[in-house]
């Protein structure tokens, strides 16, 4: 059959080959009735980075039916009649005749069977009928119909054995009496036939032994052996007994070895078959009647031919293969005869049958007959008891321990890790002298701890012991005697699994043929190591620096810490990934791919874990910490931790540190500008913030371009010098500019204001410009749209003017500045609507910072685009006219400036 | 006494496969099925159920394993024992992706290709190599030439027969 082909379930197959084996295996004993018959596949396979898998499949359970069967013997040779009947015996007329039969339950159930009587009439000359013959079950199988032996079949009508267990084997006896009629030469064909009751196709018929009737000495010959049951180391008795139940004397012959003339009754002593060595003779054997001698067959002599042509000795030696009684000449009628000896049972002999029979030879009186006459006795069944006894110890020492008990033995691990799996291998034997399914079991005497497993397995690692025996216990299955069995036992070790030990796993072998019998092994794991990892600063070298290291940050940037990761627990793990830090500072992994002590582009995911990391392995990452802006000067801790995911209680910490620089900064703001008459005073407000980390005393500054005096006050008008603040905080300040009597109208003040830290000496400065005016003119200036812009937004500007005094106000002069990144509109520059008292406006413009006002704008000047000009520096609205005390504009003059966009 | 026998302990150490939190990993689930197979009146052959089975029946073991996880599985090998009450049937172990199915007599220890041999030495103390019969094998192994993708699926099969 070609093998590789696809069967499928149903499928139809021309079947090739299939039948050799049934041939070989008819001899073997049959599996049991209800035997379970199980199999589970196991399968090993791997991932990506070598973790090893085992996956079991369900089991399969697959019932023994019965079949049934049945074996008579001896069987005859088959002709009618046959040539070799299944026994020969001569008999007087009168005598009642035993033939002993071995019947055999060939089957793999128990079964009863229906025996009856066989003749075979045609050849029978006996006056015999069918109702003459007795079927007897003899009990004790001594050949002999003791009393109580019940009948099982009498009168010709058939009758019931059973049960009986499969493979048993039952002695029966079959007898019939010769007619005192018969005469000499006459013989009858007698069987029996047996049917099971199971299947009553199962028939085993014929056996038909031979009876002739003689006028002359005929012997009876049984054996019986005593205890019917015995166990190994003791002995058995056996007896052969017989009488001369004939019509004449039985005469001696000689054994010529030893020139000794008497009936000769011998027994070929059973064998041990486990040796193959004969039963040895125990004790001193007794024949009767008195006046005979015990006889040996040595060791090594044939026993072909006629038994008294053996080489008998009068001597006993070891290893006597055979054991004989002659007596002191002739038999006489009705004369008893018997010979008892002991064989000893070996202790080492097994289980189950022994099976003896003995002969007696004698010479009759017929000179026509070949001699000797040899009679043979029935075949004599000894049940050797079983006797369990079980060892189990470390691979391939199942006898080791202490004796007598055997239960000491340990193999030991040194040390195991977290998370991994121990195999122990472990050697079962068989001490007993019958197959045993031996049964394994944890015992309670073991210290395994709770959440590990403990699991058995065969000798082939995958597949789980199974309960073949169906009692309820993982087995090994069934062990001859004197053989081993390996088998695995797996410990489990979680991943959460605490330092400890030592760890017993107390594993015991029980006997099923008799539970009482088991022995103990230890399977020992020493120590177990939890989980483990060491996280330090990065080397660059295999291992890791635990020193702890100290960066230099400023506020408000990032540091990075390259770390190590090292699992040095025995088993691959996985790491979660933590800090402790500063409040309001936050600390994000990543994981250094390429090892190099550096975040780099392609490493810039955030992980929250590491690993898996193979037990010894190391991976390199990153953690980055960012230090908030305004954080204090000084040292900070930064500690990272690295959890083991298998057992979260353990991890390993680098306990880092950063040192946030002294970084001192100020700011003042805004720059301001107004107007201002000669003699008065102008007030601008700036807001002074420490944007440093350090707290200090600002000290306030001016200089004037005009020398002119300047002075500060807090918002409650209290003059100073200074102001104290922490970082971030802001307090607005008051420049007052004092401006002398007599400066000319139109007279320009930049005065720079300067905050500078008095510890620190962080500086910043703003620019108030002040523009003088005449008199009591109030200018207020707008833009429109107000607020941020984009570039290219056009602003307009304009200014209202009021005159908060009492007097008129005349040669009144506006001067505006085009603002920086700012260009004119050519054409823009408007008077507005003019107020009381002013009857015109003129508008000039310069393109030199109005030192000259006689530029005139025009498109495209200075670069810039159409309509602007980006020459002009400055415009001045020249009034005419005088503006009235409390008079001022409504909608004052304004021009138009871009930003620039290009 | 306390018998120490740690040099003599076979100690295999597996990587247990973590916890789902390191994320794909391959699952193998298997099943095993038996079958009785008879012949019908055409000699032709039927496979029926085989919860139970007479003495001297054949029975055929179909083993299916599929990758019912989320990575390939690597390195797959494949055991089926032949269990207590039965025998192997010569030349019924099929042959999967290319592998051959090979043979242990030693309980699943050790793993050949058939023919399996063995030695003995005889009574004249000379070495003998014997094939093994039949009877003599324990488990049937296939060992899968490359992965086994998510999805996949092996089935092997081989027979015995009860004893």
């Amino acid at each position: 059959m070609d093998m590789t082909m696809k069967r499928l379930s149903g499928s139809l197959l021309p079947v090739l080959v299939l039948g050799v084996m049934l041939v070989s295996m008819a001899a073997h004993a049959q599996t049991p009735a209800g035997t379970t018959i199980r199999n589970q596949a196991s399968a090993t396979f791997e991932d990506l980075i070598g973790n090893t898998y085992m996956a079991t499949s369900n089991e399969v359970t697959t019932v023994v039916l019965p079949v049934y069967g049945v074996s008579v013997l001896p069987d005859d040779s088959g002709e009618n009649p046959p040539l070799v009947p299944a026994m020969s015996q001569n008999a007087i007329p009168g005598q009642t005749v035993y033939y002993s039969y071995m019947m055999t339950n060939t089957g793999n159930d128990v079964d009863t069977y229906s025996l009856e009587p066989l003749l075979d009439a045609v050849n029978t000359t006996m006056t015999l009928g069918i109702g003459d013959i007795t079927i007897y079950h003899d009990v004790n199988g001594n050949g002999v119909l003791d009393g109580g032996e019940p009948v099982i079949s009498a009168g010709g009508v058939p009758g019931n054995l059973g049960p009986v267990n499969a493979g048993a084997t039952v002695s029966l006896l079959v007898s019939c009496q010769v007619p005192g009629t018969a005469s000499a030469g006459e013989v009858a064909y007698v069987g029996m036939q047996a049917t099971s009751a199971g299947d009553p196709a199962q028939i085993d018929t014929r056996n038909y032994h031979l009876t002739t009737v003689v006028a002359d000495a005929t012997l009876t010959a049984s054996m019986s052996g005593l205890p019917a049951n015995v166990d190994p180391g003791n002995t058995v008795t056996y007896t052969i007994s017989g009488a001369n139940v004939g019509s004449d004397i039985a005469h001696g012959v000689t054994g010529a070895s030893v020139g000794l003339t008497g009936v000769l009754i011998h027994d070929i002593l059973p064998v041990n078959p486990s040796t193959s060595q004969p039963l040895a003779l125990s004790g001193a054997p007794a024949g009767a009647p008195a006046g005979g001698t015990v006889l040996y067959l040595p060791t090594g002599s044939p026993t072909a031919g006629s038994p008294e042509t053996w080489a008998w000795s009068a001597a006993a030696a070891a290893g006597d293969i055979a054991i004989a009684y002659i007596t002191n000449g002739d038999l006489a009628i009705g004369q008893n005869y018997s010979f008892t000896y002991d064989l000893a049972v070996p202790a080492d002999m097994p289980a189950g049958i022994i099976n003896n029979d003995g002969a007696v030879a004698f010479i009759d009186n017929n000179v026509a007959t070949p001699d000797p006459t040899i009679v043979t006795t029935n075949n004599t069944q000894i049940n050797v008891n079983v006797l369990a006894d079980i060892l189990v110890g470390p691979n391939g020492v199942p006898g080791a321990g202490t004796p007598p008990l055997y239960n000491d033995d340990v193999q030991a691990v040194a040390l195991a890790y977290a998370n991994t799996t121990v195999d122990f291998v472990n050697t079962v034997q068989n001490d007993g002298n019958a197959v045993d399914e031996i049964n394994i079991t944890l015992n309670p005497a073991s210290t395994i701890p709770g959440g590990w497993s403990v699991q058995f397995f065969r000798s082939d690692g995958v597949t789980p012991l199974a309960d073949t025996g169906a009692d309820g216990i993982p087995d090994v299955g069934l062990v001859n005697p004197g053989a081993t069995r390996d088998f695995i036992v797996r410990i489990i070790i979680p991943g959460a699994a605490a330092a400890g030990g030592p760890y017993l796993a107390v594993v015991e072998a029980i006997s099923a043929n008799n539970p009482a019998v088991s022995n103990l092994t230890t399977d020992e794991i020493t120590q177990v190591n939890p989980a483990a990892v060491d996280i330090g600063n990065y080397d660059g070298v295999p291992g890791t620096n635990n020193v702890p290291v100290n960066q230099n940050a400023d506020p408000g940037v990032d540091v990075d810490f390259a770390l190590d990761v090292i699992n040095t627990g025995g088993s691959i793990d996985s790491y979660s990934l933590s800090s402790a830090v500063p409040g309001g500072w936050t600390v994000t992994f990543y994981e250094d791919t390429n090892g190099n002590g550096v975040l780099d582009v392609p490493e810039l995911t955030p992980i929250a874990s590491i690993g898996p990391v193979a037990a010894g392995g190391e991976v390199n990452i990153i953690a980055r910490v960012s230090v908030p802006g305004g954080e204090a000067p000084g040292v900070n801790n930064t500690t990272f931790r690295a959890t083991s995911q298998n057992n979260p209680a353990i991890f390993d910490e680098i306990a880092n540190t950063v040192t946030v620089n002294t970084a001192a900064s100020v700011t003042i703001v805004p720059d301001r500008n107004g107007t201002a008459t000669a003699g008065g005073t102008i007030r601008y407000t700036h807001t002074v913030t420490n944007t440093g980390n350090v707290s200090d005393t600002f000290l306030l500054s001016f200089v004037s371009s005009n020398g002119w005096g300047y002075s500060f006050f807090d918002l409650l008008n209290n003059p100073i010098a200074s102001v104290i603040l922490n970082p971030g905080v802001s307090e607005d300040v008051v420049v007052q500019v004092s401006i002398p009597g007599g400066v000319p109208i139109g007279t320009v003040e930049t005065g720079t204001i300067t905050v500078t830290g008095q510890a620190t000496a962080a500086t910043d400065n703003a620019i108030d410009v002040t523009t003088i005016v005449a008199g009591n003119l109030v200018l207020t200036k707008s833009v429109i749209p107000a607020g941020n812009q984009l570039p290219g937004t056009e602003l307009t500007y304009r200014t209202d003017y009021s005159n908060v005094g009492t007097a008129g106000l005349t040669t009144i002069v506006l001067y505006d500045a085009i603002p920086a990144w700012t260009q004119y509109r050519v054409g823009s520059a408007s008077v507005g609507t003019l107020a009381p008292g002013i009857v015109g406006i003129t508008i000039e413009f310069s393109d030199d910072g109005g030192t000259t006002w006689v530029y005139v704008p025009v498109s495209g000047g200075g670069g810039a685009p159409v309509n602007f000009d980006a020459n002009v520096t400055n415009i001045r609205w020249v009034f005419n006219g005088t503006l009235a005390g409390g008079a001022g504009s409504v909608d004052g003059p304004s021009f138009i400036a871009r930003i620039i966009a290009e | 006494m306390r018998r120490s026998l740690s040099a003599a302990v076979l100690v295999v150490v597996l990587a247990v496969a973590s916890s789902a939190a390191f994320g794909q990993e391959p699952k193998l689930v298997g099943e095993m099925e038996a079958q009785k197979i008879v012949l019908d009146g055409e000699n032709h052959e039927i496979a029926v159920p085989a919860d139970r089975v007479y003495p001297r029946d054949t029975v055929e073991y179909t083993l299916r394993y599929r990758n019912s996880g989320t990575a390939p599985a690597s390195g797959v090998s494949l055991v089926g024992p032949i269990p207590q009450g039965t025998a192997f049937l010569d030349e019924s172990a099929t042959e999967v992706r290319g592998a051959t199915p090979l043979f242990s007599i030693d309980g699943g220890k050790t793993y050949r290709e058939a023919p399996v041999t063995y030695v003995v030495v005889n009574e004249h103390g000379e070495r003998e190599i014997r094939n093994a019969t039949p009877e003599m094998i324990t488990h049937v192994k296939w060992m899968i030439n490359g992965a086994l993708d998510i999805g996949q699926e092996l089935t092997v099969s081989y027979r015995v027969q009860v004893k």
